[in-house]
């Protein structure tokens, strides 16, 4: 082994430079796929309108601060924004809450027609937004929820549900039953258990379920296109007006990175607090 | 000294599976008993109906004399140690053991002293900031174990708790679990497969098969004098073949077997003369002599012969049968040698069906 390795076999050098070069390539293409529109979106945000970005220049011919100044000045961006989180805050505990005793049911319970209910249960993720959007805002009309702050959570929670719901069954489905029983068998009730044993082991889940549902509820656009619309606005109805027939690729470069600040500061603050060891650590030495 | 346990007539099945048939035994305050059988033959399923995370069909499960059928897991002055140890992981080792006394309302001013007095006894003394993934196996176990005396519990409950430790620790640990049982006095019921941890362990060993107690005695009883073949083939290794009784005098016997015509004395069996019955031999009792020398000997040909250390062990062919026999490593055979065995009657027992 050790001989043909110090011979220097063209066909292990191969290998070598392979191994090394393969995944910086697809870190490269990673960055390429998502840094390069990116940084286009950034430029496009800081265009000098009096000067422009036309075709055959790579880069703007100048830059500066108007387009910022005007989508702040000129819309109610600020407004949309205290919406967006809002609304996503509330979809996010909704889903919890509505998700936590059915993931419980689903993981933990042997019940007739499970699999049946773990597959509707992802409906929405499938449906085509636009055609769940139009049910469900005729729904929500009907039940004089339209153009309401309740209408729209309603609906974002239809939505970010199944993701919510989707990670905690997996994580209620791999809780070892013997830490519960050891619990019960120290004396601990039903309180102290959801207290003390599943909330930090499922803590991990609750939250990648609620980044996903959060983002989900941020990003929405149908959904609060069709039902929310006019009284309700958030970031993205407010993007869209710019994409629609007054299209300005350099404001909706501007709405869109104002949409990205909070969620890349949420992912970030969140990777930091939460650890997610506990139940790696609970089923890895067993 | 704690209070015993009786439990009576248990039933349980699981859909149409009898996984538990008609369990009667009765455990005195302070003894340590051991549930000893193959997989799947009920053993765990017992302790679970009677820590109480498995409600039974039928019988009646009683702490002393008080009737606990109806009590939830969480009521009943039991503590559990379970073979994966189950330590809460978000919490380190001192609130593990801790959790017991949050949960019965000890006085929190208690709670330091009993709990590092808990530590002190399994040996973990200094550990309590680290996390159950910074510990090895055996502190795991025991920091379980501290979890369980710490409540002082009625009743001690051991599933399998040795399993996922290496041999050494394994006997380690043992050692220390009825130490600390003797001490505290509570009595415990301990699941194993493992049938020298069942007859090292224990004052009382209760071998199941098919959610059936086969045997309830004390070790010694049951590895001597094993009330059938399933226990003597069970517990450590027998050389068990059919035979017929020629004529019954007492408790001595004239027995006819694939090893020969053989004297026994079993004081246990009741077998008529001319009854078909099992002859069960511990290979240890086989003791290497000249033919002719002494009576009751039992003569074939080597077959082949391991030698193991501390013992030599051989299976000798008789007949168109074989027998184990481990004897003392000094003896030098060689294969194919012609071998007889004596063996003391009262080390022949006689097994029905």
């Amino acid at each position: 082994m050790n001989n043909r390795t110090k011979t220097g076999d063209p066909r292990i050098l191969m290998k070598r430079l392979l191994r090394l070069m393969l995944p910086f390539a697809f870190i490269m293409l990673f960055i390429a796929w998502i840094v390069i529109p990116m940084g286009y979106s950034v430029l496009w945000s800081l265009v000098d309108p009096q000067k422009g970005w036309n075709y055959p220049d790579l880069l703007p011919k100048g830059l500066a601060l108007t387009n910022w100044e005007y989508v702040i000045k000129h819309t109610k961006i600020g407004s949309a924004m205290g919406n967006s989180f809002f609304i996503a805050i509330c979809t996010t505990l909704l889903s919890f809450l509505f998700a936590m005793p059915t993931a419980y049911a689903l993981g933990r319970r042997n019940l007739r027609g499970k699999q049946i209910f773990k597959t509707a249960i992802l409906l929405p993720m499938i449906l085509p937004g636009m055609a769940m959007s139009i049910y469900v805002g005729r729904v929500l009309y009907y039940m004089g929820f339209s153009g309401t702050y309740t209408g729209v959570i309603l609906a974002h929670t239809l939505i970010g549900i199944p993701y919510m719901l989707r990670i905690l069954v997996v994580s209620f489905e791999s809780m070892p039953q013997d830490i519960l029983d050891a619990a019960s068998n120290l004396g601990a009730g039903p309180w102290v258990r959801l207290k003390e044993v599943y909330l930090p082991m499922l803590l991990p889940s609750v939250v990648s379920g609620s980044i996903f549902t959060f983002i989900n509820s941020m990003e929405e656009f149908t959904m609060t296109f069709i039902i929310g619309l006019p009284a309700v606005k958030t970031l993205p109805t407010v993007l869209f007006t710019y994409l629609g027939e007054g299209f300005s690729q350099t404001r909706a470069s501007v709405v869109s990175l104002i949409l990205l600040i909070p969620n890349l500061a949420l992912l970030m603050i969140v990777e930091r607090c939460v650890k997610t060891e506990y139940m790696g650590a609970a089923l890895g030495k067993m | 000294m704690t209070q015993g346990l009786r439990v009576q007539n248990l039933t349980k099945y699981y859909g149409d599976y009898k996984a538990l048939d008609d369990v009667s035994f009765a455990i005195e305050g302070g003894q340590f008993v051991t549930l000893l059988g193959p997989s799947g033959c009920g053993k765990t399923t017992l302790l679970r109906v009677i820590a109480g995370f498995l409600e039974c069909d039928q019988g009646e499960v009683y702490f002393g004399d008080k009737l606990i059928n109806d009590v939830p897991p969480n009521k009943r002055d039991a503590a559990m140690c379970f073979q994966s140890y189950a330590l809460f992981p978000n919490k380190n080792v001192y609130e593990n053991i801790r959790f017991g006394l949050r949960m019965r309302k000890v006085p929190p001013e208690e709670h330091k002293e009993r709990v590092e007095e808990a530590m002190a006894m399994v040996n973990l003394t200094g550990l309590g900031e680290r996390r159950p993934y910074e510990l090895s196996g055996g502190q795991q176990q025991r920091v379980a174990l501290a979890r369980c005396i710490v409540v002082r519990p009625q009743l001690l409950l051991f599933d399998e708790p040795l399993s996922n430790l290496d041999a050494k620790l394994r006997e380690k640990v043992r050692v220390e679990i009825r130490e600390v049982q003797k001490k505290l006095g509570i009595t415990a019921i301990y699941v194993t497969h493992d049938q020298a941890e069942a007859l090292a362990i224990s004052d009382q060993v209760i071998t199941m098969s098919a959610g059936c107690i086969i045997q309830n005695a004390p070790p010694r009883d049951i590895y001597d004098r094993p009330n059938s073949r399933f226990v003597a083939d069970f517990v450590g290794t027998a050389n068990i073949v059919p035979c017929r009784i020629l004529e019954r005098t007492g408790m001595e016997y004239l027995v006819q077997s694939p090893y020969g015509e053989l004297r026994a004395v079993d004081a246990d069996c009741d077998l008529p003369a001319g009854a078909e019955g099992y002859l069960c031999i511990r290979p240890e009792d086989l003791l290497p002599s000249g033919k002719g020398e002494s009576s009751n000997q039992i003569c074939g040909a080597v077959r082949t012969a391991v030698y193991m250390g501390n013992l030599l062990d051989m299976f000798v062919d008789i007949g168109t049968e074989q027998i184990r026999a481990s004897i003392a490593k000094d003896w030098n055979v060689t294969e194919g040698e012609a071998i007889c065995f004596r063996v003391a009657p009262d080390k022949v027992r006689i097994l029905g069906g």
